[in-house]
């Protein structure tokens, strides 16, 4: 059986003209493969090249989205920052006191627009039971980008009467060495600028014995020293109170 | 890449090898110049050295029978082989052997595969489990049924012959 297999099988060639084919296949084959090879360095230097070029730009769009750009505070009790990059994104955000703490762990703000994050943090105050019916929120704004600054604040008020329709809200831009100072106490620059006016008309109070009442109530204490005190003993000389925060927008309106 | 004359000569050397495989997988004669140039130009692109010639035949006929089932899976190339297509093979085929690869033809391609590797290129059991990626089981499974098939279809008398 073996040695008739053997015989059939043998009987079987490849046929001369299907091995011309073959060979002239290959032939062209390897003749147009060796011109692309050719090409390869080239083609492997453009790749390189492009994949540089695209490494630098993401490298580069990277550290431009991590450069902070606008600061903006929220002083209601929980005292919180958020910084955002050039593209009005939250890239950070940090806690002045527990209670901001606390409030930052419940939420995730990060990479989210800076009206979205604002809004988020406005529901989560409501919910924590932060912010009454009529409660006090502050919020200030600094930026490196003066151009920006007024309508960055004019969104932020809107937001925050979307969320909270009956809040009182003040919203205004400090420069950068208050919101600095503000920082060195640890404080928001609303709440750091409302004990400010709070010593002005009350000395025995400080910094430290302020830090943990909320603005509303620093902002009442410095209401009824007012009160107390005759109008031309606080302000002698100047029919209004002088703008201590440094800033010319002010865009503080009470609801 | 390999050179022209290295394609060259492995055509020579191998073509027949290949062919034999071609004949027992496909009828049409455009699909066993598809296979060939397939196979041969992988071979042409095969850059790793073959450990022995041995390795290099059975590197061959495993692309080759898995170059013929791509073809085969292709639906407007699916065919079935017969006598009458033998008939129209190029090559001539001696009277008394067309009975035994008429025969060989109507076994499924696995039973063909062992047939023609065991019989013929004289692979053990182990060589051709290696070079059909299977177990050396399955490999005997199929030689016994191989050979049962084939002994109904030629009559015990022929077959043990």
């Amino acid at each position: 059986m073996i040695n008739k297999l053997k015989s059939a099988f043998d009987d079987i060639h490849a046929e001369n003209s299907l091995k011309a084919t073959t060979k002239k296949f290959l032939e062209k084959e390897i003749q147009q493969r060796s011109t692309k090879k050719k090409r390869i360095p080239f083609k492997r230097y453009a790749i390189f090249s492009a994949s540089a070029a695209v490494l630098v730009f993401t490298l580069l769009t990277y550290r431009l989205y991590f450069i902070p750009s606008t600061y903006i505070d929220i002083d209601v009790n929980p005292s919180i920052e958020i910084v955002l990059n050039r593209f009005d994104k939250v890239i950070d955000s940090y806690a002045y006191n527990q209670e901001g703490k606390e409030l930052l762990k419940e939420v995730s703000i990060r990479y989210k627009d800076y009206n979205k994050a604002l809004g988020i943090l406005i529901d989560e105050m409501i919910q924590g039971g932060y912010t009454q019916e009529n409660g006090l929120i502050s919020v200030t704004l600094q930026s490196n980008y003066e151009k920006k600054e007024k309508k960055l604040l004019s969104n932020l008020e809107t937001t925050i009467l979307q969320h909270h329709h009956t809040a009182q809200v003040e919203c205004f831009s400090v420069n950068r060495s208050v919101r600095d100072t503000a920082h060195h106490f640890n404080l928001s620059p609303a709440k750091y600028l409302a004990i400010q006016e709070l010593i002005e008309v009350d000395p025995t109070k400080t910094i430290e014995s302020c830090r943990n009442h909320s603005i509303l109530e620093i902002k009442e204490w410095t209401t009824n020293h007012h009160n107390t005190i005759p109008e031309e003993a606080v302000f002698p000389d100047t029919p209004e109170a002088p703008d201590n925060n440094g800033n010319n927008h002010h865009n503080g309106h009470h609801h | 890449m390999r050179s022209n004359s290295e394609a060259d000569s492995a055509v020579e050397k191998y073509a027949d090898t290949v062919r034999r495989v071609c004949f027992m997988h496909l009828k049409n004669y455009a699909d066993v110049e598809d296979v060939f140039q397939e196979v041969f130009l992988k071979y042409i692109l095969h850059e790793d050295p073959f450990e022995s010639e041995e390795h290099e035949k059975a590197w061959l006929i495993r692309v080759t029978i898995n170059a013929c089932k791509d073809t085969f899976k292709n639906f407007f190339r699916r065919n079935v082989c017969s006598f009458e297509e033998l008939e129209k093979e190029p090559f001539y085929i001696q009277e008394e052997n067309r009975f035994l690869l008429e025969s060989i033809l109507k076994l499924p391609d696995h039973y063909k595969n062992v047939i023609y590797l065991f019989y013929y290129e004289g692979y053990t059991a182990v060589e051709i489990a290696k070079i059909l990626n299977k177990r050396e089981n399955t490999i005997y499974t199929w030689l016994s049924r191989a050979k049962s098939k084939l002994r109904d279809e030629l009559g015990g008398e022929y077959f043990d012959q």
